[in-house]
């Protein structure tokens, strides 16, 4: 009995000792930088980050920085940003994404870049050339360059995934998909015949209006917030994009499906079991917005991941959005050059972006016939990785990956070379004026948006009181200020 | 005169000694809550970094504008309000309820049985809570639509579009979730009751019945106003699980759902302004502070020894 | 004699009682049942054939994928239950320390200092500056000190309780004897008043516990390695991914994730943080529920 207690006590000495320590000595001509990061699935293990820092750093230290990775889930970025800056703690590099880089231009949280760039950053220079400069356009603001635009796909498409097995057991006719309404008789076809399916459902959050009005107006452009937009392909005119006949349209037609018995009365509250039906083969279809250069391939590979034959349609032209993932510097930085030049050697060392992307080769992931094919034991890495190739460095020179074509990476790059960006590339909103009429409309969204977008809600009676609200939450005043922001920035651009 | 000054003396020491007590908690409270309250100021600043927190400009009342700019100002408060007030009472009620008869049970096994399961509740967080209400109420596969309503002939009910429902609904999750704790601190004053007072009573020949009603409760009183006042306190504010999570950010249910919290939260995800959210919970601790003391006042006129302070 | 009168009259208000809360029982474990089965229900079948507390086909495919995913469940115990058991004896002797004064009749400072108490409850300076305090200042970051001192080690709600507690059940008279005897305050406060105050510590003291044993925010906050995780955070961090599910787009996550069934996932992960408190709560009752049943001391 003692024993055990002296155990124990040992026990809880050692777990205290160990939580202590979390130093290691520095070399002295090493400038010390944080990287801060999110990841949209896992946070990888202390191990697996231990790793790949060491390896960072093998290459890093001959260029004189020594590197710290710290990684949280996305869910809590953007608070855990705010905490850490208001602390003044110091991080180095940090990823903007499409939603908060606005925010961090507004409360000044980071670092203009042009001077860094143009003396410690060639390469990237070099990697974004002509065809990307739209991206550092995009992320200009006042004549300054606060943001390095990551590379890799940026248009998105809209797909309708299909559920190939069904289709062909009804002997369906895929091609004459066009549109998003041409799936209506496909999938009463469904509802008649095989009652556990559900005709359609959601994919992740999309499935809802601002998706699915790209489809038939490829000219929509959202400008960020999605609230005042642009339909018009030839002036600057803002409207409310939830008066237009559009959308008017698109809620007339989810609502009929509805009442069909098309779309389920759980839908709104579906979302994480998006991918359950799928795998268990109950979905027929769904609107899914994707970046991959072929439908093809991508169906594929989501067939492979369902088990079920799955066909991606393409039922739109390329859409770029104006916003950006981006590697930042706070203001909390403490060493600017030396992230500048950590960033540089991301878009051009395509050992350094692999072990960033998918962790170290030989302990998470083997070469084998050329492509990157990760362990079984690591899986939790790989699993960052994938999010991590969409918000680091250049993709471009980053291996190919177990499952894609030999030439994925080279079609990529060339598919995303030949889009262009939208007319508003490079204007930001700022919304800080008008930040109470943002937050109230906020809620009116939540309140009708769903409802409406889903079907579940007669447009015909709630559409109006959603913009009535929308009204009364101050949406003009919204509007009128992001004219009066939108105008000033194409005469300055005009100019 | 000897004598009462050695008396005042000697108050004088045990008041140091008292003091001394209260040494470690007070350096706790002001290292823990009262040094960061400095962090309320952020309410009237807007924040720029490279300005530094207290670099920022004064903006006076702007960062509060949100909260009653709105059309939804009127029913997040009716909401918080009214839905605290019933969670205040029914709280007390029931955890003097069944705390009374907790005490009652002479099985001593069956007492133990139940107290565990009553704190069951208490170990799961909401989110969990969310996906038992969901796994009740989903209305293709939920167990209400699919098990009962079904075999029973009846539609199903799309539970999480249909507003009327869910003022019930969050009752009831509400009382589900903190049943055990409210008993448990209700339980220690009835169990702390001296038994001779009972066994005074049982001699004069009251029954069970009236010993509660004639002994206990009027000595759980004091606890019952405490507790009450203590959750005066915090009339404004509301567990963001139960009215975000459990109707799983419903829109249509909102009229019913919407309080000052989840309207913060939703207002501010896309913006992430320290200014407007401090402004929030600001608004929230005054109105809670100025309601807390009128209480008070009004307990202590009638009953000065219930009274906080 | 009352006593053994007591057991052999069918007293009607023991058997309301009991069918009272053998009722409310039912209902609070029900949902527990569901949760439980569900966890344990065929992904296939839970979309099919829904929630029921008598699946058609079981599987255990949610656990090995809980335990395939995450090797750390025990270390994590481990911390939890090193933190909850610190965390607890220091919260009681705060509380107790700071509630005994504030009961004290004769206490001069008493109304100052019970306001200074409450006044914590309802202000507070928001998340940003406490972390610059803890974490710049105190430099507790990545410490078990992270999970015990911020917040939790002593609430005014509970200080309050307890010097409630002390007032009414704890005879005034008692303890100025017990002074009169010559002994000094800490003397009856740890001889006299603790003794006689067993079912509040009781309460308190599990009360306390639950509050350390659920907090994550401490953990998302100032611990950054993952080797550190407490249970909860561990649970919260299976939670956040199976979350992402719902907000990514189906062809990306498809691609990061492949196959996982995460409606039972959800409820398997539930089920395991909800497990060890039901086998760990005897022995809890052991130490805290006797003062909780045996009755106060006599006065």
């Amino acid at each position: 009995m003692k024993r055990k207690k002296m155990l124990g006590l040992l026990l809880c000495g050692a777990m205290i000792l160990n939580m202590g320590t979390g130093f290691t000595v520095q070399a002295e001509e090493l400038k010390d930088i944080n990287l801060f990061t999110c990841t949209f699935m896992d946070i990888p293990s202390s191990d697996a980050v231990e790793r790949v820092t060491a390896k960072v750093n093998e290459i890093m230290n001959p260029l004189g920085v020594n590197v710290h990775l710290e990684y949280t889930n996305v869910a809590s970025y953007d608070a855990e940003v705010a905490r850490r800056l208001s602390a003044g703690e110091q991080i180095d590099l940090m990823n903007a994404l499409d939603w908060n880089y606005a925010g961090f231009l507004a409360n000044g949280s980071i670092l203009p870049l042009d001077e860094l760039l143009e003396e410690y950053g060639p390469d990237i220079k070099a990697a974004v050339g002509d065809d990307f400069q739209y991206m550092l356009d995009g992320l200009t603001f006042d004549g300054q360059l606060y943001g390095i635009p990551q590379l890799s796909a940026k248009h998105t498409y809209n797909d309708v995934l299909i559920n190939k097995d069904l289709a062909d057991k009804y002997d369906m006719d895929l091609s004459t998909i066009k549109t998003f309404e041409d799936l209506e008789p496909l999938m009463l076809t469904i509802k008649e015949n095989e009652p556990g399916v559900k005709p359609i459902i959601r994919s992740g959050i999309t499935f809802s209006g601002t998706t699915a009005v790209c489809t038939f107006d490829e000219d929509y452009e959202a400008l960020g917030d999605g609230v005042g937009v642009l339909m018009d392909p030839e002036g600057y005119q803002l409207v409310d994009f939830y008066e237009t006949d559009e959308y008017k349209q698109f809620c007339e037609t989810v609502h009929r499906w509805y009442e069909e018995g098309l779309v389920s009365d759980d839908i709104s509250t579906s979302g994480d079991r998006v991918h359950n039906y799928w795998q268990t083969g109950n979905a027929f279809a769904c609107i899914d917005h994707t970046t991959d250069y072929s439908t093809e391939v991508a169906g594929q590979m989501l067939s492979n991941q369902y088990g079920v034959n799955t066909e991606m349609i393409r039922i739109s032209t390329p859409l770029c959005s104006n916003l950006i993932y981006s590697s930042v510097i706070p203001y909390t930085s403490q060493n600017p050059e030396a992230a500048m030049i950590f960033l540089n050697e991301m878009y051009k060392n395509p050992e350094l972006v692999n072990t960033l992307y998918y962790g170290v080769e030989g302990e998470d992931w083997d070469l084998v016939d050329g492509f990157i094919t990760g362990r079984e034991d690591s899986t939790v890495f790989m699993n960052c990785g994938t999010s991590q190739t969409m918000i680091w460095g250049n993709y471009f020179i980053s291996g190919v990956t177990a499952g894609q074509e030999p030439d994925a990476i080279e079609k990529t790059l060339e598919y995303t070379r030949s889009g262009k960006g939208v007319r508003t590339l490079g204007f930001l909103f700022d919304t800080t004026p008008v930040s109470s009429q943002y937050a109230a409309i906020q809620n009116v969204l939540t309140q009708y948006q769903e409802g409406l977008e889903f079907g579940i809600l007669d447009p015909e009676v709630e559409l109006p009181n959603m913009i009535q609200a929308l009204k009364d939450a101050g949406v003009d005043e919204f509007i009128a200020e992001k004219q009066r922001q939108l105008d000033e920035w194409v005469a300055q651009k005009e100019s | 005169m000897n004598g009462t000054r050695t008396k005042k003396r000697k108050l004088k020491k045990s008041d140091l000694a008292l003091l001394v007590m209260l040494l470690p908690g007070s350096i706790y409270l002001l290292v823990n809550n009262y040094a960061p309250m400095f962090g309320m100021f952020i309410a009237f600043k807007k924040i720029n970094y490279q300005k530094g927190i207290f670099g920022s400009d004064w903006v006076g009342f702007d960062n509060f504008e949100y909260l009653f700019k709105t059309k939804d100002a009127w029913i997040m408060t009716r909401n918080t309000l009214l839905y605290n007030l019933v969670f205040i009472a029914l709280n007390i009620i029931l955890g003097v309820a069944f705390a009374i008869m907790l005490n009652e049970i002479r099985h001593a096994l069956l007492k133990k049985g139940v107290q565990t399961v009553l704190l069951m509740p208490q170990i799961v967080s909401m989110v969990i809570v969310s996906y038992m209400v969901f796994a009740f109420l989903s209305s293709d596969n939920g167990f209400i639509n699919h098990s009962i309503l079904e075999p029973l002939g009846k539609g199903k009910i799309s539970w999480y579009t249909q507003a009327a429902y869910w003022p019930f609904i969050l009752i009831f999750v509400q009382a589900w979730k903190n049943i055990g704790y409210n008993t448990l601190l209700f339980l220690a004053s009835v169990v702390g009751i001296d038994k001779s007072l009972y066994e005074a009573a049982e001699v004069d020949g009251a029954s069970r019945m009236q010993q509660i009603r004639y002994i206990t409760l009027p000595l759980l009183k004091p606890a019952m106003i405490t507790l009450g006042l203590l959750m005066v306190g915090r009339i404004f504010y509301s567990d963001f699980g139960l009215f975000y999570q459990v109707p799983m950010d419903s829109g249509p249910l909102l009229p019913v759902t919407q309080t000052i919290d989840t309207y913060v939260y939703r207002g501010l995800t896309n913006i992430s302004n320290i200014g407007m959210s401090s402004a929030a919970s600001f608004y929230q601790s005054i109105v809670g502070f100025v309601v807390v003391l009128t209480c008070n006042l009004i307990v202590r006129r009638t009953d000065k020894d219930s009274a906080l302070f | 004699m009352g006593h053994t009168q007591n057991i052999h009259r069918k007293d009607p208000v023991q058997v309301f009682s009991i069918v009272i809360l053998v009722l409310a029982c039912v209902l609070i474990i029900l949902p527990f049942l569901l949760m439980l089965m569900s966890s344990l229900t065929e992904e296939n079948t839970l979309l099919v054939d829904g929630y029921r507390f008598f699946p058609a086909k079981l599987s255990l495919e949610a656990y090995e994928y809980i335990f395939k995913s995450s090797g750390m469940f025990l270390k994590s115990y481990g911390y939890s239950i090193l933190v909850t058991a610190i965390g607890t004896i220091g919260s009681l002797f705060l509380t107790c320390t700071m509630a005994y004064p504030l009961s004290r009749p004769g206490f001069r400072f008493r109304g100052i200092f019970s306001f200074f108490v409450f006044f914590t409850m309802l202000f507070n300076g928001g998340l940003i500056s406490q972390y610059m305090l803890w974490s710049t200042i105190f430099q507790i970051k990545n410490t078990i000190l992270a999970y015990i001192v911020p917040n939790l080690l002593m609430s005014g709600f509970y200080v309050l309780i307890v010097r409630n507690y002390f007032a009414a059940s704890i005879p005034n008279e008692v303890v100025e004897s017990a002074r009169m005897d010559g002994c000094g305050e800490w003397y009856a406060f740890w001889k006299i008043v603790l003794p006689m105050a067993k079912p509040i510590l009781a309460a308190i003291g599990i009360l306390t516990a639950l509050n350390y044993w659920n907090d994550w925010t401490n953990g998302l906050y100032y611990i950054t390695k993952t080797e550190l995780y407490t249970f909860q955070n561990l649970l919260n961090r299976m939670i956040q991914q199976i979350n992402f599910l719902s907000s990514g787009q189906a062809s990306q996550v498809a691609k990061a994730v492949g196959r996982v069934p995460s409606v039972s996932v959800r409820m398997g992960i539930a089920v395991i943080g909800v497990l060890p408190i039901l086998i760990m709560y005897p022995f809890f009752q052991k130490y805290f529920a006797s003062g909780l049943t045996v009755g106060a001391v006599k006065g």
